[in-house]
């Protein structure tokens, strides 16, 4: 049950008791957490219709194989409950000026074109929207309408409208018990008080279009590891049924590729994305939980196998022995399909024993590399701060101030600053709330 | 409208496209969009290319969904199956079926070989 609340109003904030998120992910909630449980003001803002970030996405976590919408909702839910923390979804930061403990940050407040404080998100507008188009949060594999809610715990639960895909045919208005349609609805500028700002932007994934040589995009049962994640999901596209795209079957034999997009100077992908070694295999030992019975041979195709973390060389342990996974040290060289069956056939090189390989796989997965999001170049640019050669957030020194930018009161922090698991980022998302709250609980003086 | 467990001649597989079309030109999501089609292009929200095209899809999509509802009505069966029966290609029926799976038409029920078994979920 949703109860209908007066509209949001920030008019009360001060700036030397409120700090702005920029980026409603992991690392972003807990830094909005641990500052509002002190009592400080925090406006947290999410430039997509939900806070949640990637690991909404995501199945299980490595090393634990914990349920990750199961670990996420009750973040959720805290974050949106929360007395000190205001949530504005579907926004983004425009422009900041001032200094610390004196910023004055505007912020663009995109239309939903729904109702925030009507909607109870019943969802009876999308029952009846007769606009179907691909899901971007289930990456193209399932489908929603142009109303709609990302995911089941979209938070807050409020449906919002693609307004690129709606036609105005006014069916949802129809539908719609509580009137909480507002087609005429426009985007709106608003200017907020903070005196310290923390950056939790997240990540995207390399593209990996840009290796022809794989088949991505040419061929269907060529897949990248979010669109993994996305099939293997009780609440995916395919209800969590592992299946391959060409004909919906069951693959008997998996082939997953790493470093694809990483540790590869050609693509300007110089360094490690840290979290793929991992990401990989968690999804490999996935295919031998879901389906034991059909997915007789699974095979990763690694570099090296950084396994660094409390608990990850156990878990690559546990991957090799107890579920069969076969590892193979060498890059792929090429993929090819089969025409008659649509499998995927790699060509590689097991550089241990120097044999040249050609092995036939139903499914093959890519296990991308991370980046910083293209927007996070622009947002560095209108607070004044400092981004790396990679693209990443600069931060003043990685052993004494590692969630500090060049620009005081300004904190960053998860994979905004540099590839991390969850864990990590969470722990980063602490820091910088520990960062801020200095300032704040000084009254705004840096 | 639905067909009984009978065997698929070339005249019954005509009869069940005819049903099929009947079924989806009867759905609420065509006859919204061809009933206010007209009003939106004329107030010119839509140009008629794009709801021509629109129109198009929706209606080739309704149709087969509905094939593969006929089809299910008989009996639960799998994706290879459905597509000799209804001549409609492997992966086209896939992407109808997660369609359906997400609007609650159809669910998984089983396993065949290797392969997954749909079935007509009940409402």
């Amino acid at each position: 049950m949703t109860i209908v609340e007066d509209v949001t109003t920030l008019e009360f904030l001060k700036p030397s008791e409120t700090a702005l998120v920029i980026g409603g992910g992991v690392a972003g909630m807990q830094a909005s957490l641990d500052l509002a449980n002190q009592g400080f003001n925090v406006v947290l803002v999410e430039k997509t219709p939900s806070i949640g970030g990637a690991m909404a996405m995501l199945d299980k976590t490595f090393p634990t194989l914990d349920c990750s919408a199961c670990i996420l909702t009750p973040r959720l839910s805290e974050v949106a409950r929360h007395p000190n923390i205001k949530l504005l979804t579907y926004s983004e930061v425009i422009d900041a000026k001032g200094e610390a403990g004196d910023f004055k940050v505007r912020i663009l407040r995109k239309a939903r074109k729904v109702l925030e404080d009507k909607c109870s998100g019943c969802g009876e507008c999308a029952v009846h929207c007769p606009i179907e188009v691909r899901n971007e949060f289930d990456q193209g594999l399932g489908f929603r309408k142009a109303i709609y809610v990302s995911f089941p715990q979209n938070t807050p639960l409020v449906y919002t409208i693609d307004t690129e895909n709606c036609i105005k045919c006014e069916l949802c208005v129809k539908c719609c018990d509580r009137d909480a349609i507002d087609l005429d609805m426009q985007d709106k500028e608003i200017e907020i008080p903070a005196g310290a700002i923390i950056i939790a932007t997240g990540y995207e994934l390399f593209d990996v279009r840009k290796y022809g040589r794989f088949g991505y995009g040419r061929f269907k049962n060529v897949i990248n590891a979010l669109e993994y994640e996305r099939l293997i999901n009780a609440a995916g596209p395919t209800a969590g049924h592992l299946m391959r795209l060409s004909d919906g079957k069951i693959p008997e034999s998996i082939g997953f590729i790493q470093c694809v997009g990483a540790r590869d100077t050609s693509q300007n992908v110089p360094y490690c994305s840290r979290i793929c070694c991992m990401y990989g295999i968690k999804n490999a030992i996935m295919a031998k939980e879901l389906a034991p019975e059909h997915v007789k041979n699974v095979v990763v195709y690694y570099t090296d196998i950084r396994a660094y973390g409390k608990g990850f060389e156990e878990f690559y342990n546990m991957a090799k022995e107890r579920f069969g996974i076969k590892f193979i040290k060498g890059r792929v060289g090429e993929a090819n399909e089969n025409p008659i069956n649509g499998n995927i056939i790699l060509n590689a090189e097991n550089i241990e024993t120097g044999e040249y390989l050609r092995h036939e796989h139903e499914l093959v997965v890519l296990c991308p590399g991370i980046l910083p999001p293209k927007e996070l170049k622009i947002l560095a640019e209108q607070l004044g701060i400092d981004i790396d050669i990679d693209g990443y957030i600069d931060i003043e020194s990685p052993i004494t101030m590692p969630v500090d930018t060049n620009v005081p009161g300004v904190f960053v922090c998860g994979c905004a600053e540099s590839p991390k698991d969850i864990p990590d980022s969470v722990t980063a998302g602490s820091a910088a709330a520990m960062r801020a709250s200095i300032i704040l609980a000084r009254g705004g003086v840096y | 409208m639905s067909m009984g467990k009978r065997q698929r001649t070339k005249e019954s597989a005509t009869e069940d496209n005819i049903i099929a079309a009947i079924d989806a030109f009867g759905s609420e999501r065509l006859r919204w969009l061809i009933g206010k089609g007209d009003i939106l292009v004329q107030n010119g929200i839509l140009n008629d290319e794009r709801f021509q095209s629109l129109i198009d899809a929706t209606v080739k999509d309704e149709i087969e969904r509905y094939s593969i509802e006929q089809v299910l009505r008989t009996q639960p069966t799998t994706i290879t199956k459905m597509s000799k029966i209804l001549k409609i290609e492997k992966d086209c029926i896939l992407w109808h079926l997660l369609a359906m799976i997400k609007w609650n038409r159809v669910e998984i029920v089983g396993v065949e070989k290797n392969e997954y078994v749909y079935a007509l979920k009940e409402s």
